[in-house]
C-alpha cells in the first residue's frame, strides 16, 4: 500500500512528523516530498495575484514491476505531477503489465492535453477507464488545476480536511491534532480545485477552496464493465430514496 | 443490477447448475488479476517465503479464496493463513472461574492461556478450515499463523488504533479495527503443514499481499437480514436488501479498514470486490445467488446427492456451492460470524457499552 500527502495554502504546509512517520509505514518503500509554489498574475484589473503552495508526499510500497519506482512523479516538461495509490488491473479493459504508476500518469497526462473546458470531461473520462481500486491525487500544471479522488467502491482510503490555518489537505490518514476535522472523500466522482479561482470566505468543510465535483463518466452510453455500471444502482438508489 | 422475481418457483440450486461453474470461473479470474506476478518480497527464499497471506477466520468466504488461490500460484509457493484472536478479560474471567474448581493455582497452568485463544469461535473454525485445506490440496505448504493477543498488547497498541482508524471513533470500529490491525501484522506461532509435529513461535508473514473475502455477503446475502428480508417480503424484500447493499458498498468502512491493514507494509486486496465480479453478480438473478424460495433438490433419485446438500444454508448457497465443488464440505456449511465476535476483541471491558458509542 502506498501513502498520500497533499495540502494547498498560502504558506509551505508539511503533514506532522507522526503523519508522516505513518504515511512511511505504509510505503516502507521510498518516501519523497516534491513542493510547488505556483503564482497566477491578476485576470483583470479587480482581481488580485494568487500565490499558491502546494506539497505532494508519496510513500511507496512497491508491489508492480521488476524495480521500485519512486513518487511522487513529475513530469519534466509540463511539470505536472501525480501521488498514486492504487492497482490499475486493467485500463480500457486492456490489462496493465509492469508498473501501473507510470501508465496511469500517461494517461492522465494525456487527457488534460487539450482546451481548458475538454479536459474537464476528458479527465473523468480517464480516471474511470481505471479498474481497480484506487486514491491519487494529480495536478496538472499547464491549465493549474489539482484532481483527487478514490474508486467508487472505496477501497483505498484519502481523507480531506482544512486546517486551523486553513490549509486544505488531502492525505491517507488524518493529519494534526484530534481538532482538526477530517472526512472521507467521497465516492460519487472526481475532485477538482481550479487555482486560477480567487478564494473564497473560508468555509469549515474545504476551507478557502472551491472544490467543484465531476461525474465519474460524460459518456452517455460507457463501455460494458466501465466503472459507470457500478455507480448506476447508486444514483437509482438516491432516486428510490429522495 | 437484475430486479426479475421468478414467475415460477426457482429449480434448486446444485454443484452441476451452469451458474455455479460459471461463479467459480470468474472468482478465479478476479483473484488471478490480484495474485498473479506478485514481486518477491525483502529477504524472499524461494519455496520457504510466501508472497500471499489470507486473512483467515476459516469461515466460507475467505477458504474458498484460499482454496482458489492453490490453483493459481506455483505449488512450491507457500501460502500462509492469518488468524487472529484476542484474550478478552471478560471472556477470560468467566472461563477462570469455571475451571478454578478443576485447577488449585492457576498460575501453574500454563495451558489456561493457550487455551483462551484457541476457544475463540475463529480460531476453531481456523483449524478445521486449516485441516480441510491440507485434506484437498495436500501437495501445497499452508502456514497456519495463530495470532495470540494479550490483554496487555491490545491495550499498548490501542491509542495507535484509534489514531490510524480516524476519522472513525465508536466502540465497535475500534474492536473491528484492532483484529484488523494484529492480523495485518501478521505476527504469530507458525504451524506448517509440511512439518505438523513441530511450531515456529515468532513467525512473521514475508507477504506482502494479503486477501479479504469482504462483499461476499454483500453480493450474495449472506446475513441474518436477508432472510428476514425474504420471509417478510418474498424476493421483492430480498433483492431490495441486496441493492441497498450493493448501492452502500461505497460508503461502507472500506477506508477505516485500509488504515489500519495498511500499516505493517502490506496491502489487501479484495477479489469479490472487483468491478467485473461485482457487475456480473448484479447481472445474474436472486435465485442463482442464495437459496431462498427455491425447489427442494429431487433427493428420490440419488441418496448421495441428498447427502452432499444436507446443511447447506441458503445465505450465499452459490458460495457454498463452489465450495463443496472444490471438496471444502465442512467449510461450505459455516455459519456468518462478524470479526469482532469471532476474534473476540468486541466488549473487552465491563459496563454497559454499545458498539454505536462513540470513544470516550
Amino acid at each position: 500500500m502506498c501513502g498520500i500527502f497533499f495540502s494547498i495554502s498560502t504558506n509551505y504546509t508539511p503533514p506532522t512528523e507522526k503523519t508522516k512517520s505513518l504515511l512511511e509505514n505504509r510505503g516502507p518503500d521510498c518516501c519523497q516530498t516534491h513542493t510547488v509554489h505556483k503564482e497566477i498574475p491578476a485576470q483583470d484589473a479587480v482581481s488580485q495575484p494568487l500565490s499558491h503552495h502546494l506539497t505532494f508526499i508519496s510513500t511507496v510500497l512497491s508491489l508492480r514491476g521488476d524495480h521500485i519506482y519512486k513518487q511522487p512523479l513529475v513530469d519534466p516538461a509540463t511539470e505536472s505531477v501525480l501521488c498514486w495509490n492504487g492497482e490499475a488491473w486493467k485500463i480500457s479493459n486492456e490489462r496493465v503489465q509492469g508498473n501501473d504508476t507510470q501508465q496511469v500518469f500517461r494517461l492522465f497526462l494525456n487527457a488534460v492535453d487539450c482546451d481548458r473546458k475538454k479536459a474537464l470531461c476528458g479527465f473523468s473520462d480517464a480516471v474511470s477507464s481505471i479498474t481497480g481500486p484506487f486514491a491519487f491525487v494529480f495536478y496538472d500544471a499547464v491549465n493549474s488545476r489539482v484532481f483527487f479522488s478514490r474508486d467508487c467502491l472505496g477501497r483505498r482510503s484519502l481523507l480531506q480536511g482544512v486546517d486551523e490555518d486553513g490549509a486544505f489537505k488531502v492525505c491517507s490518514l488524518c493529519d494534526g491534532s484530534s481538532s482538526t476535522v477530517f472526512e472521507e472523500v467521497s465516492t460519487n466522482g472526481v475532485y477538482m480545485i481550479d487555482l486560477g479561482r480567487e478564494p473564497d470566505l473560508p468555509s469549515a468543510s474545504c476551507g478557502r477552496y472551491q472544490i467543484e465535483t465531476l461525474p465519474w463518466s460524460s459518456e452517455s452510453s460507457p463501455p460494458e464493465g466501465h466503472i459507470v455500471s457500478l455507480t448506476k444502482p447508486l444514483r437509482m438508489h438516491k432516486k428510490l430514496t429522495n | 443490477m437484475n430486479m426479475s422475481t421468478p414467475e415460477t418457483q426457482p429449480p434448486p440450486l446444485t454443484v452441476n447448475t451452469k451458474a455455479i461453474e460459471e461463479l467459480q470461473s470468474r472468482l478465479q479470474q478476479s483473484l488471478a488479476l490480484r495474485i498473479e506476478n506478485v514481486p518477491e518480497p525483502p529477504c524472499y527464499v524461494k519455496g520457504q517465503s510466501a508472497k500471499i497471506a489470507v486473512l483467515f477466520s476459516g469461515g466460507l468466504d475467505c477458504t474458498l479464496l484460499a482454496r482458489l488461490s492453490h490453483d493459481i500460484i506455483p505449488t512450491d509457493e507457500p501460502i500462509d493463513l492469518l488468524n487472529v484472536a484476542f484474550e478478552n478479560p471478560r471472556v477470560a474471567a468467566a472461563a477462570a472461574a469455571a475451571a478454578s474448581s478443576d485447577i488449585k493455582d492457576l498460575n501453574s497452568s500454563p495451558s489456561l492461556a493457550t487455551v483462551i485463544y484457541e476457544a475463540c469461535p475463529d480460531r476453531m473454525t481456523g483449524r478445521s478450515a486449516f485441516a480441510e485445506l491440507q485434506k484437498t490440496c495436500p501437495e501445497r505448504i499452508w502456514r497456519f499463523v495463530a495470532i495470540n493477543i494479550p490483554y496487555a498488547e491490545t491495550l499498548a497498541h490501542r491509542d495507535q488504533v484509534k489514531r490510524l482508524m480516524r476519522p472513525h471513533n465508536t466502540e465497535m470500529d475500534l474492536s473491528i479495527a484492532c483484529a484488523l490491525y494484529f492480523a495485518s501484522r501478521g505476527q504469530g506461532v507458525c504451524y506448517s503443514s509440511s512439518d505438523p509435529k513441530s511450531t515456529e513461535d515468532n513467525y512473521t508473514t514475508s507477504a506482502r499481499v494479503l486477501l479479504s473475502g469482504l462483499g461476499a455477503d454483500e453480493l450474495f446475502a449472506g446475513y441474518g437480514r436477508h432472510g428476514v428480508s425474504f420471509s417478510r417480503s418474498g424476493f421483492e424484500g430480498l433483492i431490495a436488501e441486496i441493492h441497498l447493499d450493493v448501492s452502500r458498498l461505497g460508503q461502507r468502512n472500506l477506508g477505516r479498514d485500509d488504515r489500519v491493514l495498511s500499516h505493517w507494509g502490506r496491502e489487501t486486496r479484495f477479489p469479490f470486490l472487483d468491478e467485473d465480479f461485482v457487475a456480473w453478480t448484479l447481472r445474474v438473478p436472486v435465485w442463482e445467488k442464495c437459496g431462498f424460495g427455491l425447489a427442494e433438490p429431487d433427493t428420490s433419485s440419488d441418496e448421495n446427492e441428498s447427502t452432499v446438500m444436507t446443511g447447506i444454508d441458503a445465505e450465499k448457497m452459490a458460495l457454498r456451492l463452489v465450495a463443496l465443488r472444490l471438496g471444502l464440505t465442512t467449510v461450505a456449511r459455516e455459519k456468518k460470524r462478524a470479526i469482532q465476535f469471532g476474534a473476540r476483541t468486541a466488549k473487552m471491558e465491563k459496563g454497559r457499552t454499545k458498539g454505536t458509542d462513540a470513544l470516550s
